[in-house]
Formats: C-alpha cells, sequence, structure tokens
C-alpha cells in the first residue's frame, strides 16, 4: 500500500494576519487548470500564528473542497523552518506567501523561488 | 492476555447499543430535558456490556472497520470501552477515537443546544472522556492520539481543545487506505501530519474494505458506500459508488450473529438503491438481499436510510416495497423503521438545494412524491423519522407558509418528523443570534405542526409496536414521562415564544 503522501502535490503556504487570502489563493489554484490532473496535495505551512491555531485561516480551504485528498503539515513559525522547508521541497512545490513578511520572503529569493505573494491591502 | 498497543475508543453516548433501540441514541444528542442527566443518559445511552479487558460486545461499526483493518494489518488493536482504557495504559502506544459528534456541531445536536441553550450530553462526555484520568494520563506517556469520523471537521472549530488536549492527527473521510501506514508512522514516532481529508481518488475499493471482527451496534451492516444522486455539493456522490456484495454482507451479519446480536440494520445513503440501476431501484437485488438476511436474522431487521423517491418508484414500478415488507421483512416483526430526508416540501428550494433528490420525478411534484413514499410507507409498516431544515440560505418565507400548509397531508401517516436548522458554523459561537435572528415567526408554524404530528404519532407507535419488549418497561416509561414533560411544556412555553418572534 502507497503511503498517502506519496505522489502528491506540494503547496508552501507562508502567512501571519493575511491567512485567509492565502488560503484561498491555494485553493483556487487546486481547482485551476494549471494544476488539473493532481488529485492530491499536501499542505506545508511556517506561520508564526503558532501551532495549532496556524489552521484556523485554513477552516475554508479544508472545508469548501469536496474533491481532492489534503493533507496538512505545519512546520513551524521562524524563517528558519522555511529555510528547512524549502532545503527539502526546493522547487518542486508551489510557494504562496502573505506580503507582509519580508524576512521569510528574503530567504525564497535566496533559493530562487519565487512564490505567489498576497497583499496586505488590495491583494 | 495484557493490554493493547492500539486502542481504540468512544464516548458512553456512542459505547451503548441503546438498549438494541438506536433511535433512543437520538436522546444522546440534547441535553437532558425534564429529567435529571443520570437517567437520560441511562435511557439514551446505557452501559454496554464488555469483557474483563473492557471489550465491549457491540461497538459503533466505523470504529470496527478501523479495528478490523488494523488486526488484518498484524496490528495489536482493539476497541475497548472508556470506563477500561486505565487497564492498557501500559501497553497503549496509540489512542483513536471516533465519534459521529464530538462537538455537538452536527444536527440535531446544534439545534437542541441552541433552543435549550445548554450543551448536549454527547459533547459533555466527550469532555470528560478527554478530561479522564486515563486519556490525560495517557498523553502524558506519549501516547499519540488519532481521531477521525464524520465529524472530524469540527476539530477545525476547537483549536483549544485540540492543543489542550494533544491531539496529533485528524482524520476526515474513508480511513481504509490510510489508517495502517498512519498508525504505522504513530508507532515509529515519525511526524505526523495535523489533518487528513482523504479525497475520492483515496476512497477504498471493496477488497480494501475488511471484514468486521466483533459485533457492530444492533447488527448494523454496511450494503453499499457512495450515492448515485450526483448532488453537486455533496462529497459522498463524488466517491466510487460500490455495493457491498451478498456473501461480504453475509458474512458480517454472522460476525454478528456469533456474537450474540440476533439484529440487522441495512446501512446506505439508500437502502433501496442497492443493486440500482442508475437512481432506479431494482427488485433482483433487493430481493436476493433482504431474503439472505432475513434467513440469518432472527431479530429485527431496519434500513438506516432511504429516500422518498425511491420508496415511491419501487413500489409503484415493481410493488417492491410491499413485497419486500409482506414477503421477507415482516415474516418475523411487525414494523420497521428507517430514516428519510424530506428536507423542504417547497418545489422552489427543492429545485434549489436538492435537485437530484426527486429523481427520476421531477422537483416541481417534490411534494406529492413525499406523500405518496409516506403512505407507502405507513401502508407496509414503515415508520419513518423524517428530517425536515429550516433556515437554508435561499428560504424565502414563502417556502416556509408552503412547507407548514402541506405538513397536513403528511397527518395521516405515521412519522416522526425533525425540523432542524441550518446553522452556519459562525453562528455557532453566538446562540443568542440564533435565537433572536436565525428563528423567525413562520419556522414556528412549521415547528408546532412537527411537533404536534410526532406528539401524536408517538404515543401511536409507543402503544402499537416500539419499546413493547418487557424488559424495556423502564424505558418505555421514561419515554411516556418525557413525551407528557414535552407536551406540558410546550403548551406553556409556546405562547410566550410566539409573542416574543412576533414583536
Amino acid at each position: 500500500m502507497v503511503w498517502i503522501e506519496e505522489n502528491v502535490f506540494p503547496i508552501v503556504l507562508v502567512y501571519g494576519v493575511n491567512g485567509e487570502r492565502v488560503a484561498s489563493e491555494a485553493l483556487a489554484k487546486m481547482y485551476s487548470n494549471e494544476l488539473r490532473g493532481i488529485r492530491k496535495f499536501v499542505i506545508h505551512v511556517v506561520s508564526p500564528i503558532g501551532n495549532i491555531y496556524y489552521l484556523e485561516p485554513l477552516r475554508d480551504l479544508i472545508r469548501n473542497n469536496v474533491s481532492y485528498t489534503i493533507i496538512v503539515r505545519y512546520h513551524g513559525d521562524l524563517p528558519q523552518d522555511l529555510e528547512k522547508l524549502v532545503n527539502e521541497l526546493g522547487n518542486n512545490a508551489l510557494y504562496i506567501i502573505d506580503q507582509d513578511m519580508p524576512e521569510y520572503r528574503s530567504i525564497l529569493e535566496k533559493y530562487g523561488i519565487e512564490p505567489i505573494t498576497i497583499g496586505g491591502g488590495g491583494g | 492476555m495484557k493490554g493493547f498497543d492500539i486502542v481504540i475508543t468512544t464516548d458512553r453516548t456512542m459505547m451503548s447499543n441503546h438498549h438494541g433501540k438506536e433511535f433512543l441514541g437520538f436522546m444522546a444528542t440534547g441535553p437532558a430535558i425534564g429529567i435529571p442527566e443520570k437517567l437520560w443518559m441511562w435511557i439514551a445511552a446505557p452501559k454496554i456490556k464488555t469483557d474483563s479487558l473492557g471489550r465491549p460486545k457491540e461497538a459503533s461499526y466505523g470504529l470496527r472497520k478501523v479495528e478490523a483493518k488494523l488486526i488484518d494489518a498484524g496490528f495489536n488493536a482493539a476497541i475497548i470501552d472508556p470506563d477500561y482504557l486505565h487497564k492498557h495504559l501500559d501497553t497503549m502506544k496509540v489512542l483513536m477515537i471516533g465519534h459521529h459528534d464530538f462537538f455537538a456541531y452536527g444536527p440535531p445536536s446544534n439545534e437542541w443546544w441552541m433552543i435549550t441553550g445548554r450543551e448536549p450530553v454527547n459533547r459533555v462526555y466527550f469532555r470528560k472522556l478527554m478530561e479522564s484520568p486515563a486519556v490525560r494520563k495517557a498523553k502524558e506517556k506519549g501516547v499519540k492520539i488519532i481521531v477521525g469520523g464524520p465529524a472530524a471537521w469540527q476539530w477545525l472549530w476547537e483549536l483549544d481543545l485540540w492543543r489542550k488536549w494533544g491531539v496529533d492527527t485528524v482524520v476526515d473521510g474513508e480511513a481504509e487506505k490510510i489508517i495502517v501506514d498512519l498508525v504505522d508512522k504513530a508507532l515509529n514516532n515519525e511526524p505526523l501530519p495535523h489533518y487528513i481529508y482523504v479525497g475520492p481518488s483515496d476512497s477504498p475499493s471493496i477488497d480494501e474494505i475488511p471484514i468486521i471482527k466483533g459485533a457492530s451496534v444492533n447488527g448494523l451492516v454496511e450494503i453499499m458506500r457512495g450515492c448515485p444522486r450526483g448532488c453537486k455539493f455533496c462529497s459522498v456522490t463524488l466517491r466510487p459508488l460500490r455495493y457491498i456484495p451478498l456473501e461480504i454482507i453475509e458474512r458480517e451479519i454472522r460476525v454478528n450473529l456469533e456474537h450474540g446480536v440476533k439484529a440487522a440494520i441495512l446501512h446506505s445513503e439508500d437502502v433501496l438503491l442497492y443493486g440500482a440501476d442508475g437512481i432506479k431501484p431494482r427488485p433482483d437485488p433487493l430481493i436476493k438481499l433482504h431474503e439472505m438476511v432475513r434467513k440469518l436474522v432472527p431479530g429485527p431487521l431496519a434500513w438506516s436510510h432511504s429516500s422518498l423517491a425511491a420508496i415511491k418508484y419501487a413500489e409503484e414500478e415493481h410493488k417492491l416495497v410491499s413485497k419486500l415488507m409482506n414477503d421477507i421483512i415482516l415474516t418475523k416483526q411487525s414494523f420497521m423503521g428507517v430514516e428519510v430526508g424530506i428536507e423542504t416540501l417547497s418545489p422552489r428550494l427543492a429545485k434549489i438545494i436538492m435537485p437530484g433528490k426527486s429523481a427520476p420525478y421531477s422537483p416541481e411534484v417534490w411534494p406529492d412524491v413525499v406523500e405518496d413514499a409516506f403512505r407507502i410507507m405507513h401502508e407496509n409498516y414503515i415508520i419513518p423519522a423524517a428530517t425536515i431544515i429550516l433556515g437554508l440560505p435561499e428560504e424565502t418565507p414563502e417556502d416556509v407558509a408552503f412547507m407548514a400548509e402541506n405538513l397536513d397531508r403528511l397527518r395521516p401517516y405515521r412519522s416522526i418528523i425533525v425540523p432542524m436548522f441550518f446553522v452556519p458554523m459562525g453562528v455557532l459561537k453566538n446562540r443568542d443570534w440564533f435565537r433572536k435572528s436565525l428563528v423567525q415567526p413562520e419556522h414556528i408554524e412549521v415547528m408546532k405542526k412537527c411537533l404536534f404530528h410526532t406528539l401524536y404519532w408517538a404515543n401511536d407507535i409507543m402503544n402499537k409496536f416500539y419499546l413493547k419488549e418487557p424488559y424495556l418497561a423502564p424505558v418505555r416509561l421514561g419515554i411516556k414521562l418525557f413525551i407528557k414533560y414535552v407536551k406540558w411544556k410546550v403548551n406553556k412555553i409556546l405562547p410566550e415564544l410566539e409573542a416574543r418572534l412576533r414583536k
């Protein structure tokens, strides 16, 4: 039997106060043409909101999905935690980041990763 | 024998066979009303018999499937009654907890909670379980806690308790394909994901669904998974449709019989669609199924759920309901219970919220479908517990008025009709808002009609059919007292409530 996290598409979410907008973008991406055919996603989260409260902005993403397998993992609240995750996943993931998190964003830039940035004001 | 590595459990409201009358289990979705909580719990969810290790004589079917999957994979796993968890503290490494309604956010618990302002007993007893010395001690010792079941999503609204109780993983959806690996990872101390939603592509095939090892509550056995109606908002319909083969159903019934459970509840989203041609019931598979079950089971046979459209179609096209009832089911019992969903009697609203529910009939004739199905059930001694839903997002006062008027059409038919409210999650934290804003005066008329219909038929059902066994005399008395109390209370509070809403 194959473990559920094998052959999945990883999405990395980095958020603070704009968590719901970041999660909403992730859900839109999951249902987009770009990712058509993918049935399983692992949502990796780095967020200063902290363990386990980081899940609050993900409620709608989880509850509005009926089509896909979704696995949620939390990796920590610090930029170093994101760096560790980037080392593990590299460019094989979709990164979505809250624009109000420059320290975390600079980690992604350091590794040449271009994330989708979700704005605080107009978006 | 020493204890188990993997202990599967639930709280007292669910670790019960409800005196062999699963309908009494619904009382566990409300707070104690009019009688002391201890007596309420004794009626709704009496303790189940166990062996010396705490393994219950009967347990919820979902827990039985998890247990079977783990035993088949070679794990030392068992379902344990919540009062016996302490006996396994030395061996327990993983504690798995299932529930239909962990926090009473599902219907009808949330409705009881909001109307009475008091926590339903299922929530109270689940909290007691999680805060019990045995569970706290297990957590202190590093036992991994995995929770799941149809109410898994509720944990997303109880993050404080998730953190406080140290839950490691929440599993939402059909678990057969993931549970073995997940437990393996837990035993190896690998980091576990916090949440797993098992999507349709990871639904297990028939071969991957294990056969239960111990008895299920009141002999419940699954006959199919999935639903062919295709309602676009529903996750069940996206999952593959799987008819459980007769030989597997028979093996599970034999497991129940071997463990002393002489009844059977056929479980499906829509029992009459077993082996159907799309949404049209077919006589052959249903007759074979019922003949096989009736031959094996000496006690009562029940259906978990049926759609009203399937009842009408099966009878009008094939005389199938009367055939199943008269020739097979009623040969060993005097009536049969089933849950059905009316949800609305407004064709306009039916078309919006449940266009597939009336199929193969048009939503325009939904009230006729409902009445015809109720008449067919009444004539064939099927007693439905029906639900209607008030406060749906696109509901208008005209829809509700139409519903109130058309409920009179159901008055001649023996049934229980339970009104439920569609409650958005955000509202659950603000029960005053519910009372002030969600319940509209027009809803009161529907609620009154449902209540008076149910009280009228409850007396008839109690006098002629239900709880007739001599050993259930005290339960019968308790229920009768409860019905009397409800009548008294309703007459007292209704004028006041109506006046308040009309202000």
